[in-house]
């Protein structure tokens, strides 16, 4: 009877500590899917979100008749991050709710931004210029793009010509 | 005596069995609370994603399609900017009105110039709200609520 007792014991204890183990291992592999599976709709979501800006961006570029026009809009509303002879490269920066960082705040919380890089391509009875629009998360998602920096949302590559006498 | 460090032996390791068998019900529990909330979260974004997402895509693609001169228009009804494309067949004008009633994108399609009422049309897709603004020369701004959430896009109109 004593042993008795004594071997259903160490049996029970035994089968819980590897229930427990695989439970671990299976617990361990569900997290990795949840996570996943969150982020991956979080980034689902900043990519209808960085789309709608990126396109708004372009579409407002392309209603400005002239480069100036372009230009200030770009200066007004953006932060002159870069600029070379050919090419200026702009920055807007968002919160977490993709509302956008008030001046001098963009350091603290900033989740997103955009970067708006110009350059003219071809200069002669008007002005082509190129715009690549790019929307990029600052820290990379959890679980998924863990191997990269910055994760890319949406980008836009776009010509644009301005006539000389400002048609459109 | 020895009796009594069995009884003692055995209190323990079944207390620990317990123990043990408690904190893998409490664990898978807690997995399944997780993934409930996981699944609820992800399932709730996905449909204000979606609404969001349509709403402002199926307007702005309807938009992109009959962009021509004077076939778009930005008229008021029921109070609501409303987006009007006009199109014709065979001699006859019609409209498309594409407009924001009650927690719904609806869309209508009658001859130029018909009343209609706002039920009559067709539900496009359940938003919390719709607007549509105008911003400059041919610049308009619409904005699709879903929830709490909006997202908005502009759109140059070309022809006009």
């Amino acid at each position: 009877m004593k042993n008795k007792i004594s071997i259903n014991s160490e049996v029970s204890l035994v089968e819980i500590i590897i229930s427990i183990l695989i439970f671990a291992i299976a617990g361990a592999v569900m997290l990795n899917c949840f996570g996943s599976a969150r982020f991956a709709q979080m980034k689902a979501n900043d990519k209808v979100e960085a789309g709608n800006k990126v396109q708004s961006i372009a579409e407002m570029i392309r209603s400005f008749d002239t480069s100036i026009e372009a230009d200030e809009y770009l200066a007004e509303n953006f932060r002159l991050l870069k600029t070379t002879e050919n090419e200026k490269v702009y920055v807007v920066f968002y919160d977490k709710y993709w509302k956008l960082c008030m001046e001098g705040n963009e350091e603290i919380n900033n989740e997103y931004f955009i970067t708006v890089k110009t350059s003219t391509a071809f200069a002669d009875s008007g002005e082509l210029k190129q715009f690549v629009i790019t929307s990029e998360k600052i820290k990379p998602y959890a679980f998924i793009n863990t191997d990269k920096e910055t994760s890319k949302l949406y980008e836009i590559e776009t010509k644009k010509f301005f006539l000389s006498y400002a048609g459109r | 005596m020895n009796r009594d460090k069995n009884i003692k032996q055995f209190s323990f390791h079944a207390i620990f069995v317990m123990l043990l068998f408690l904190i893998l019900v409490f664990l898978s529990a807690m997995i399944i609370m997780l993934g409930r909330n996981i699944y609820s979260e992800i399932n709730s974004d996905r449909t204000a994603n979606y609404e969001k997402r349509v709403s402002l895509s199926y307007v702005t693609n309807k938009i992109r399609q009959n962009d021509k001169k004077d076939c778009v228009k930005i008229e008021k009804l029921n109070g609501e900017n409303a987006v009007v494309i006009t199109e014709a067949y065979e001699d006859e004008k019609y409209e498309t009105w594409i407009y924001f009633y009650n927690n719904a994108v609806y869309e209508i399609l009658v001859t130029a110039g018909t009343k209609f009422n706002l039920d009559d049309g067709m539900k496009i897709l359940n938003v919390n709200g719709f607007t549509i603004e105008f911003l400059k020369n041919n610049l308009y701004k619409f904005t699709a609520k879903s929830n709490t959430e909006s997202t908005e896009v502009i759109l140059n109109l070309n022809s006009n």
